[in-house]
């Protein structure tokens, strides 16, 4: 059995603000393993970001993990001193964001911005250079000499992108972290850099963590999921299996209320309710308030991972034992 | 058709003059709508398509009078609002009404749910306090929300909660026209679905016309009876939403409903990818505004504008072959 790329187990992670206490994820567990794209999907504030930053020991003040390992390669991230956090984030472990013209320094052309390149690598500036106008070329930049002289405002939001995908490419990571790369981006472009991120999982054998909230793009890059509802994972499985059996009421209700581009959608199945407000002390099910199946046990206690197909469990008590169904 | 449009469009142009440049300064004129004809029928909704910077803002804008078009004319019911002096401008704004993108910040923070709708009463009519109470609370009824909302600031509610609110706050001076800039753009897609369910049942409790503008083509469909494409401030294909989406003709639009991922593994196995981005609008190409991008371009593209031509009935598009 090939190790996993990336291991997280029993992660939980608490924002300790001035009212109190609020548990933004609270056991999470999920394994990546070597050239696969595994999406994290959910929505605004279900911990899917923060998960993210996690890996690369970046979670914001006053935010904390309070429980939990993370194994990368094997290493425990928890455990690193700063110096080798410092090492491991743009070495080891790379991450691109949401909007690409606000995470490049504008003071700086593009050509400055690819020494970044030597602080991973040994080599002189002209070889640092070398290496970055290859990665541009590998990214489909394709004038990237003139590109070198350019500053990021100069450059479009999909090129920008690209810029960014390169760099977090060229210490060649053993996981890439993309947080909403496309989000900013118009779908025609989006089309682009996700053909780009497919296409390069193909040549170069990319590990990626794809943070997004859109079922689509899950869809066309993701080989496996999970499914994060305030601040759990309620479902994991591959990409198949997850569109094709969505066994948690809450995915179900998901892939149900997204009108389709491609066919007409009977009538939208909305999701009623909303996210409980700090649901980390809930000790039911979290998503009880919202499901139309909930039974007594649902709100009495939380449940557990059950088995619903080949690596495909849900955190849902229709899946549990039939004695669990009362 | 033969009924009257309740709003109509007619070549419709918006240039902003742009400076740039610190020593030597430059005037550059930005074409964001650049000669747009238009109809809206009563009782449909018409959804207005394209990427970030075509126009389709701008031009909803332009409909209410929000901004001054520099060339063109819009009519509301027959009336040519251009003509309009201020107090007449006045009266028509009680008919259309505006709904913004992001509904936490499009209310203002320091009024109460019952203040916020309540203020276009106030405005507009000499309707006593307690008539305006009730008013305001059957609106909110309407929309999901109660009176124990009322007092409640924008920041005490969830952003689907802001987007009732304001979507109250449009209707309550019995508008016949909404403007919906991106309603459900910054809501996650749980709430997104309950807003459009919503849209839909106020469409035709209080027999509302629409004015759909969305980027976002799933929605979209659901939605709008029609859709109008547009690419760098023109109009590209304007036709009955089933038709654009299940046989789109304009290069642009194909290339637009192929590149929208699709919620299903393996539902699409091939994939056109359009390449390139689009040009400036300070500085757009000749002739056909596409061509630069467009993958069955020809000679003739790059020379002359194409005009928009019916195709199938009712079914427009701006397309040389």
């Amino acid at each position: 059995m090939v190790e996993p790329a990336l291991q997280i187990e029993d992660l939980h992670v608490s924002f300790f603000t001035l009212s109190g206490e609020v548990r933004a994820i609270s056991g999470v567990s999920l394994e990546v393993h070597p050239g696969e794209f595994f999406g994290l999907v959910g929505e605004t504030g279900c911990g899917k970001t923060v998960t993210g930053l996690s890996v690369l020991g970046l979670v914001p003040r006053p935010g904390r993990i309070t429980r939990g390992r993370i194994l990368l390669k094997g290493r425990d991230v928890l455990r690193m001193s700063a110096r080798e956090l410092h090492r491991m984030r743009g070495g080891d472990v790379a991450m691109i964001f949401q909007n690409p013209t606000t995470s490049l320094n504008p003071v700086f052309t593009i050509g400055q911005l690819v020494r970044v390149i030597r602080l991973h690598q040994r080599g002189s500036k002209q070889q640092a250079r070398a290496r970055a106008l290859e990665l541009f070329e590998s990214v489909g930049l394709p004038d990237a000499r003139h590109l070198m002289d350019a500053y990021p405002h100069e450059l479009s939001g999909g090129m920008l992108q690209r810029v960014m995908i390169a760099l977090a490419l060229s210490s060649r990571p053993a996981l890439l972290v993309a947080d909403e790369p496309t989000t900013a981006l118009d779908v025609t472009i989006q089309a682009q850099i996700l053909a780009l991120l497919r296409d390069l999982q193909a040549r170069f054998n990319v590990t990626a963590l794809l943070i997004t909230h859109d079922l689509g793009i899950v869809a066309e890059t993701c080989d496996r999921v999970a499914i994060f509802y305030a601040g759990q994972v309620v479902e994991i499985g591959s990409t198949m299996e997850i569109f094709n059996n969505p066994s948690h009421p809450y995915t179900n209700g998901l892939i149900h209320a997204v009108p389709r581009p491609d066919r007409d959608t009977g009538r939208l199945a909305a999701i009623p309710g909303t996210v409980p407000s700090n649901p980390g002390f809930l000790t039911h099910c979290r998503f009880a308030s919202r499901c139309e199946h909930a039974f007594d046990r649902c709100w009495k206690e939380q449940p557990g991972q059950f088995a619903v197909g080949e690596g495909h469990w849900a955190a849902c008590f229709l899946y549990g034992p039939q004695e669990a169904r009362s | 058709m033969s009924e009257q449009p309740l709003v109509e469009v007619r070549d419709l142009k918006l240039y902003f003059e742009k400076q740039s440049g610190w020593v030597h300064r430059q005037r550059r004129v930005v074409r964001a709508v650049d000669g747009v004809s238009l109809a809206v029928q009563p009782g449909e909704v018409l959804g207005l398509v394209g990427e970030s910077g075509c126009g389709k803002t701008t031009l909803g804008r332009c409909v209410l009078r929000l901004v001054e078009p520099t060339a063109g004319s819009v009519y509301f019911d027959g009336q040519d609002l251009m003509q309009l002096d201020r107090a007449a401008m006045r009266r028509v704004r009680r008919e259309m009404q505006l709904v913004f993108q992001d509904p936490v910040s499009s209310l203002d923070p320091r009024f109460s749910v019952e203040e916020a709708v309540a203020e276009p009463l106030r405005t507009h009519t000499n309707l006593g306090r307690i008539e305006r109470q009730q008013r305001v609370l059957t609106l909110l009824e309407e929309v999901g929300l109660g009176a124990q909302h009322l007092g409640r600031y924008p920041h005490e509610i969830s952003g689907g909660q802001c987007q009732r609110v304001a979507l109250a706050r449009a209707l309550v001076l019995h508008p016949r026209m909404l403007v919906l800039d991106e309603p459900t753009s910054a809501l996650d897609v749980s709430v997104q679905a309950q807003i459009i369910d919503l849209l839909l049942e106020l469409k035709d409790a209080h027999c509302l016309t629409y004015l759909f503008i969305s980027h976002n083509l799933g929605v979209v469909r659901y939605v709008t009876d029609r859709i109008a494409v547009m690419y760098l401030g023109k109009l590209v294909e304007v036709g009955p939403t089933r038709a654009v989406f299940d046989s789109p003709l304009h290069p642009y639009t194909q290339a637009l409903l192929a590149s929208v991922p699709i919620p299903e593994p393996k539902a699409r196995e091939w994939r056109f990818v359009l390449e390139g981005t689009v040009p400036s609008p300070a500085n757009p190409p000749p002739g056909c505004r596409f061509h630069t991008r467009c993958p069955s371009a020809q000679a003739v593209c790059q020379e002359q504008e194409p005009a928009l031509r019916m195709v199938a009935p009712d079914h427009w598009i701006a397309c040389h072959s």
